[in-house]
C-alpha cells in the first residue's frame, strides 16, 4: 500500500472538566492513505469528532493531547502552540464540512462573499476578476444552477441540501489535500442525503482528495467509503476495507451496530438494539470498553484490554474473541445474512 | 380490513391569503384503520408535517373532512369534543432536544396534560407509571431535560403523550434526530406500547428503511399531493409512481459492492403530462393507490402484470 498521508500514533487526549478528568481518546493509533476515503464510525461520544478535530486544532481550550504523536507531511501536529501554526494547516491542508448547513455558513453574508473569502485567502496570485470567476465555478462544480445570480442570495434563500453544497463549495475552494465531513448528511432528507454523498464522491475523485467521513449511520458509508474504521469508546476497535467491514465483521460491537440498522430489521421482530450505556470515561476502563454491554464477552474482556488482532493486512479488530485460545463464536444471523450478501429493501 | 379510526377526505391546507397564498396539501385523502401503523413518507416541504398538524387541530382545514372515531374534527367543534380529541390524539415530536420545556422538570413536563384533572398525589402515581412504561426510572421525575441523552429525552416525550391514554398518536420524525443504536430502542418501545395498549400510529418520516420496519401501509406524498399508497410489502415489492421510485433508490443500503453500482434514480415531475390527461387517485390493486392520468394507469397496470 502507499505512503500515508497522515499518521496517528498511540494518541491519548484528554479533557479536563470540573476537576475531573475524561479520557476521550484512549491510545488511538490510525493511518489515513493518499487519495482513500475513510469513514470513521461511532456512536455519540465515541471519540469519533474529538480524533478528527485533533487534526485541525479545533478542540475545545480545556483538552490537552496527553501522549502520542500525528504526523502529517513531516510536521508533528501534537506540537503546534501557536494558532498561526494552524492557519497553515486549516483549510488549505485540511477543510471541514460541518453538520448542519444552517449553523455553518454567516446568515449576513452572501454566499458569493463566502466562497470568494476562502479563495482569496488560499490563492493570493488571482486578480478580483479571476477570483470572481473561480467562486462561479466552485458554485457550478457543487451543481448550483444559474451561479450568477444564486451566488447574490444569502443563505436563508437556499434549501438545506442547497446550503450543504455552498459548505462543500467552500471547503474545496481552499484547495486541500484532505477533506474531513463530519456528519455531512444527518441534518438532510434521504434523497438529498444521497445527492450530497455522490457530490462529495465524485468532487474528491475528481480533485484526488482524501476523504474523511465521520457518520453515526454504517448504512450510509457502504456507499462511499473504501475503508471503516468503528470507534467505541475512544478507540478504534475494527478497522478495515468496507467489504471486510460489512462482509466479514469481526467485533461484537461492529455487529452490534450493523444489526441495529433498520435496513436489516424484519418487520414484526424486534430491532436489535444495543442494551446498557456508553462506558463512563471519566473514569479508567477497564479490560475491553465494550464487555458490560456484549453478550459475547470473555471473561478476559473485563480484565485486560485486547490488543489488536490481524485477520488480513488491511483489517484488524480489537476483541478476545480473535485470539487462538478464545471459544469459537458465529455471528448473529442478521450478520450471516449480510455475509451472504442477501440484503435487499424488496425482500 | 379493521373499521378506520380515522378519515382523511380530501383535506387542502393553505398557508397565506390570495396572491401568497400556498397549498401545502392538496386534496388528500386516506383512512387509517384501529390498530395500524401508517406511514407518511416524504421529503422536507412535502406537507407531511401538515397533515399531522392539521389532525391534531393545530392548523386548520381550508376544504375537506377529518373524521375521528366517526365524528367530525376539523373546523369548529363543540368544547366537550375538543377537550376528548386533545386526550385522544396525541403527538410525538420530532428533536427531543427543542420540544421539551428547559425550565420546567420532567415532573410537570409528563403531567402537564392532566395537571388540573387530578390530585398531586394521584398525579405523581400517574407520571411515575408512565415514566416506567417508557423505561425511565421514577426518580427521574424531579430532574431537568438537560441532565438526559437524546434517547431519553424522546422517551419523556412518548411518556407525556402516554399519559394521556390516548388512542392515536402522530409520531412525527420521532428517530431522525436520533443515533443510529439508540433508534433501535425507541422504534422498538414504540412497537411494544402497540402491542400493550392497541395503540393506532400515523408515523411521519423521511426514511422509508425505518418505515419498512414498522409501518403496515404508507403513503408516498410529494409537494402536497399523495402519490402512490399501499401496504408495506406491496409498495417496496412494486413501486409504481416515479417519485416512490426515487425514495427508494436513495435508501442506503449495508452493502459496498452493491451500493458502488447503485444509479441514483432522481424523479423528474416534467415526465408527466398532466395538461390534457389530468391525473386522478385510482386503485390498481386490492389496497394499492397511484396518483396517475389515463396513459399512466395503464402503463402501471401493464408493469404490475408483467411481474
Amino acid at each position: 500500500m502507499e505512503e500515508p498521508i497522515l499518521t496517528v500514533r498511540n494518541l491519548n487526549l484528554k479533557f479536563s472538566l470540573r476537576g475531573q478528568t475524561l479520557h476521550a481518546l484512549r491510545d488511538v493509533s490510525l493511518d489515513v492513505y493518499k487519495g482513500e476515503s475513510l469513514a470513521i464510525v461511532g456512536e455519540s461520544g465515541s471519540g469519533k469528532s474529538v480524533l478528527t478535530k485533533c487534526f485541525m486544532g479545533l478542540n475545545d481550550q480545556n483538552g490537552f493531547i496527553e501522549s502520542g504523536s500525528i504526523r502529517y507531511k513531516g510536521e508533528e501536529l501534537t506540537q503546534f502552540r501557536k494558532e498561526s501554526d494552524w492557519l497553515r494547516i486549516r483549510g488549505r491542508e485540511i477543510a471541514m464540512v460541518m453538520q448542519d448547513p444552517m449553523t455553518s455558513l454567516n446568515p449576513l453574508r452572501t454566499v458569493g462573499a463566502q466562497i470568494l473569502e476562502a479563495i482569496e485567502l488560499h490563492q493570493k496570485d488571482l486578480t478580483p476578476a479571476q477570483a470572481h470567476r473561480a467562486m462561479l465555478d466552485m458554485l457550478s462544480a457543487v451543481g448550483i444552477a444559474d451561479p450568477e445570480k444564486r451566488s447574490r442570495q444569502y443563505p436563508h434563500e437556499f434549501s438545506g441540501g442547497m446550503r450543504q453544497r455552498v459548505v462543500i463549495a467552500i471547503a474545496i475552494a481552499c484547495r486541500p489535500n484532505i477533506l474531513i465531513c463530519d456528519e455531512p448528511t444527518t441534518a438532510l432528507d434521504v434523497t438529498i442525503q444521497a445527492q450530497i454523498l455522490a457530490l462529495i464522491k465524485q468532487l474528491v475523485k475528481e480533485r484526488g482528495i482524501t476523504a474523511i467521513y465521520i457518520t453515526h449511520d454504517l448504512g450510509v458509508v457502504a456507499n462511499v467509503s473504501t475503508r471503516i474504521a468503528v470507534m467505541y469508546g475512544g478507540d478504534i476497535v475494527e478497522i478495515g476495507t468496507s467489504e471486510e467491514i460489512f462482509y466479514d465483521p469481526r467485533h461484537p460491537y461492529t455487529w452490534a451496530l450493523l444489526s441495529s440498522l433498520p435496513q436489516l430489521g424484519v418487520k414484526g421482530e424486534k430491532l436489535y438494539s444495543i442494551q446498557g450505556t456508553q462506558p463512563n470515561l471519566f473514569a479508567k476502563v477497564q479490560g475491553d470498553a465494550f464487555a458490560p454491554r456484549n453478550p459475547y464477552a470473555l471473561e478476559i474482556d473485563f480484565v485486560k484490554r485486547p490488543p489488536m488482532f490481524e485477520i488480513s493486512p488491511t483489517h484488524s479488530a480489537r476483541t478476545w474473541l480473535l485470539d487462538p485460545r478464545s471459544p469459537k463464536m458465529e455471528p448473529p444471523q442478521i450478520i450471516q445474512k449480510l455475509m451472504r450478501r442477501e440484503v435487499s429493501l424488496r425482500g | 380490513m379493521a373499521e378506520p379510526l380515522l378519515q382523511v377526505k380530501h383535506l387542502s391546507v393553505v398557508f397565506g391569503k390570495r396572491k401568497s397564498a400556498f397549498k401545502a396539501v392538496n386534496d388528500v385523502s386516506f383512512d387509517v384503520c384501529r390498530g395500524e401503523t401508517f406511514g407518511l413518507v416524504g421529503e422536507s416541504g412535502s406537507g407531511k408535517t401538515t397533515i399531522g398538524r392539521a389532525i391534531i387541530r393545530v392548523v386548520p382545514a381550508q376544504q375537506g373532512e377529518i373524521i375521528f372515531d366517526g365524528q367530525r374534527i376539523d373546523g369548529r367543534i363543540s368544547k366537550e369534543l375538543d377537550r376528548q380529541v386533545t386526550s385522544r390524539i396525541q403527538m410525538i415530536f420530532q428533536d427531543p432536544m427543542a420540544s421539551l420545556n428547559e425550565r420546567a422538570k420532567v415532573d410537570y413536563i409528563v403531567s402537564e396534560g392532566i395537571y388540573r384533572k387530578y390530585p398531586k398525589a394521584q398525579r405523581e402515581k400517574l407520571v411515575e407509571k408512565a415514566l416506567n412504561d417508557v423505561g425511565l426510572l421514577p426518580e427521574f421525575a424531579s430532574r431537568f431535560p438537560h441532565e438526559f441523552s437524546g434517547g431519553q429525552r424522546q422517551r419523556i416525550g412518548i411518556a407525556r403523550a402516554l399519559i394521556m391514554q390516548p388512542d392515536f398518536i402522530v409520531a412525527d420524525e420521532p428517530i431522525s434526530a436520533l443515533d443510529v443504536s439508540i433508534r433501535a430502542q425507541v422504534l422498538n418501545l414504540l412497537s411494544d406500547l402497540q402491542k400493550a395498549r392497541g395503540l393506532t400510529y400515523l408515523f411521519i418520516s423521511h426514511d422509508l428503511s425505518v418505515m419498512r420496519f414498522i409501518c403496515d401501509r404508507i403513503a408516498v406524498i410529494h409537494k402536497g399531493v399523495i402519490v402512490e399508497l399501499a401496504d408495506t410489502e406491496k409498495l417496496f415489492k412494486h413501486p409504481l409512481h416515479p417519485y416512490t421510485r426515487a425514495l427508494l433508490s436513495a435508501v442506503p443500503l449495508p452493502d459496498p459492492i452493491s451500493e458502488r453500482e447503485k444509479v441514483l434514480t432522481v424523479y423528474d415531475p416534467s415526465v408527466h403530462r398532466y395538461e390534457t390527461d389530468l391525473p386522478r387517485w385510482t386503485e390498481l390493486e386490492p389496497g394499492h393507490f397511484v396518483h396517475a392520468n389515463a396513459a399512466e394507469e395503464a402503463e402501471y397496470r401493464k408493469l404490475l402484470e408483467d411481474e
